[in-house]
């Protein structure tokens, strides 16, 4: 090949290179569909719900005075409660303000029948109403089965085809139908997401834009119901659809940028006010409070209070990482970040109080996928040099331990247990232990994308370009295939079942 | 090319102030003569069409509900460009998350699977398009800041409020960002 003139690098070449105008038709329909959106949006005002903590704030200072008339109040506390009988039992709640008395009416969810089915947003082409259908003896449209029935063994893997849901038992090697999708075929399942104790399957039917119907079903097909209409006009916002630790709720939205609701399977649901900024919710493991870092909130469950993380000058405590809350439920760690700036590590307690922050050294460098280990105490990292094609790994400790490399590939996934990593790169997967990096082959496949790992940690599961998808061990051995596909593996279409008692 | 602060309507204060009390008329009319440098901005991070759209609009209905807690009505513009280019990021996330990346073989011999002809391309492929396709192959991020200086005509200064870093760490980026675009450049025309 002849060797080409360099290219002059000027002001003029980038400006004339990168100042294309953007689709007119596309700028035009995205400025009616925002004076659409708001034309019903209220907006969100500072009120006695919350209570703004500050990183910046001015803290009072603290002279004789207040400490004096400090001393005064809680002794004139003490002498109250002594003569009371003593100490109140009800906890004393830091940070947050006093809630306005609201009354949430809660709203039984009705056994879906065709006869609700018309009530459906205009601009959502919805499933028919027949299209969902249990396969399993008598498995007719029952609310959310309140006896859910458990699958033969553990380690079922659900996934998606593009007219069907099923279950995999990678034991038996036992291959069931779940739900079926009839003609017109340009609908679609997917958003499968297991209930923690694995007994329920929750999905989203739609179309390749909309997610319009939420449904549920026994991990063996029985009891297939309608949960919700969802009205959802991006897909992607079904992707805040996490369940409670007890898996009896559910935390779900229902349209773009509606608050959030609260639906406890076979109850009632009620909507959660003023949530609907949130992103990345996470549930606390006791169930009590939902953290949403990307507005920067933590909510409590059963009042709907809330306090406000306001973490930097903007007014915006941003994050593109979902938190991880501590075990005893009482902090969580999230990654913070503003605009283009490093990422820094965060400690909030359930009162929003900061208790610890730390910069994470060379993370301008680091992509936005960003993913914090299971017990919050790592990032796994990547960086992307100037051929963007595939990144360099690296789990990184929030306590400023020594980051370890990991390799380079494409997409990069936590084992449940934060020991591992698998990574997949151009000649197939490898696994790779986050504390020393040493890594293997886990299998050799070109096209080879990391899905998602047994929770058991002994499996890893990927698809193929072709759309097949595969487990093989993580150690390494024979693959084994379970479905031909096309396996609808984007859009939350796989999900393997967690570990049940 | 004029710069941004130059061309901010002298009636945006009261429009802010306006819109933070509620009046959508206000808001509507701050929006129509943004939209499109917001879409220029978000297409050129995401480099589609309608996830610039749908970044656009996320922002700036998040950007009607958050205003009454807009401290500083005098910092709208920058503050509604750090939420476009904060969805942006958002949407790459969830790409990136949600995506069966389809690997081209050529993969197996090392090879890129960014955007552009690589090896073998055409010989009459304008300078444009390879400062383009070089472009294509930067992080989001640098694609960003080069966007806000060298398209949007911003300073340092205004660019170091957009992205809420100090000036001095600004400069530093787009300089870094226009050494990425150059050794990007010489990969492209390898």
């Amino acid at each position: 090949m002849s060797e080409r003139r360099p290219i002059e690098f000027s002001d003029s070449l980038i400006e004339q290179a990168l100042g294309r105008e953007p689709d007119s038709a596309v700028a035009a329909q995205t400025f009616d569909r925002i004076l659409a959106a708001i034309a019903d949006r209220p907006q969100r005002r500072p009120g006695l719900r919350q209570m703004v903590v500050s990183a910046v704030a001015p803290r009072p200072r603290i002279t004789l005075g207040w400490v004096a008339l400090v001393a005064l109040l809680i002794g004139v506390l003490l002498a109250v409660a002594v003569l009371s009988g003593g100490p109140r039992q009800r906890p004393v709640v830091l940070g947050v303000l006093p809630t306005a008395a609201t009354t949430i009416q809660p709203t039984v969810i009705p056994r879906a029948t065709d006869e609700l089915r018309p009530s459906l947003p205009a601009d959502c082409l919805t499933l028919p109403a027949d299209a969902v259908q249990a396969t399993s003896p008598g498995g007719s449209l029952a609310a959310a089965a309140p006896r859910p029935v458990g699958s033969p063994s553990n380690g079922l893997i659900a996934y998606a085809t593009r007219s069907a849901i099923l279950t995999y038992d990678l034991a038996t090697g036992t291959r069931r139908q779940v739900a079926t999708l009839r003609p017109p075929a340009a609908l679609g399942l997917g958003q499968l997401t297991w209930s923690p104790d694995g007994r329920r399957l929750l999905f989203a039917g739609g179309t390749d834009l909309f997610w319009c119907d939420l449904m549920v079903t026994n991990a063996d097909g029985s009891g297939v119901a309608l949960l919700a209409r969802l009205g959802l006009d991006r897909r992607d916002t079904a992707e805040t659809i996490v369940w409670s630790p007890d898996g009896r709720s559910l935390l779900y939205n229902d349209g773009h940028y509606a608050d959030y609701v609260v639906l406890t399977i076979g109850g009632s649901s009620r909507p959660l006010d003023g949530t609907h900024s949130c992103r990345w919710p996470t549930w606390s493991p006791d169930g009590s409070r939902i953290a949403c870092v990307g507005d920067g909130s933590i909510i409590t469950v059963a009042s709907g209070e809330s306090v406000a993380l306001n973490l930097n000058p903007s007014g915006w405590g941003n994050s593109q990482t979902s938190p991880v809350w501590a075990a005893d439920s009482q902090s969580i760690t999230f990654l913070g970040e503003g605009g283009l700036d490093a990422s820094t590590a965060y400690r909030i307690g359930i009162d929003g109080t900061i208790l610890s922050s730390v910069g994470l050294p060379g993370s301008s460098d680091w992509t936005t996928d960003l993913d914090l280990s299971p017990d919050g105490s790592r990032v796994l990292a990547g960086s992307c040099p100037v051929t963007c094609g595939a990144e360099d790994f690296q789990v990184v400790p929030i306590d400023g331990s020594p980051a370890v490399s990991l390799g380079r590939g494409f997409r990069a996934v936590w084992s449940d247990d934060g020991s591992m990593v698998a990574i997949s790169n151009a000649d197939g997967i490898i696994v790779a232990d986050a504390k020393d990096g040493t890594t293997q082959v886990a299998v050799r496949a070109a096209s080879a994308q990391v899905v998602s790992w047994s929770p058991d940690q002994r499996q890893l599961l990927y698809s193929l370009a072709n759309g097949q998808l595969w487990t093989v061990p993580a150690a390494g051995g024979e693959a084994t295939l379970i479905d031909e596909g096309p396996v609808s593996a984007g859009s939350g279409g796989v999900a393997w079942q967690p570990l049940w008692p | 090319m004029t710069s941004v602060a130059a061309t901010i309507d002298s009636l945006t204060p009261a429009l802010v102030e306006r819109a933070r009390s509620g009046d959508r008329a206000a808001f509507e009319a701050l929006i129509s003569g943004r939209v499109v440098r917001l879409m220029r901005l978000a297409t050129s991070i995401l480099l589609h069409d309608a996830d610039a759209g749908d970044a656009v609009q996320d922002s700036c209905v998040r950007a009607w509900v958050e205003l009454p807690r807009l401290r500083d009505p005098a910092q709208f513009d920058a503050w509604l460009w750090r939420i476009v280019i904060n969805a942006c990021r958002t949407t790459l996330r969830r790409r990136h998350r949600t995506a069966v990346r389809e690997i081209a073989m050529d993969h197996a011999t090392g090879s890129v699977d960014t955007p552009g002809p690589g090896p073998g391309m055409s010989e009459n492929i304008s300078e444009v398009e390879v400062v383009r396709l070089s472009f294509a192959r930067l992080d989001p991020d640098r694609r960003a800041i080069l966007i806000l200086h060298h398209v949007e005509g911003r300073s340092v200064a205004e660019i170091a409020a957009v992205l809420g870093i100090p000036e001095g760490t600004a400069k530093w980026r787009l300089h870094a960002a226009r050494q990425e675009l150059g050794r990007a450049l010489k990969v492209e025309r390898r």
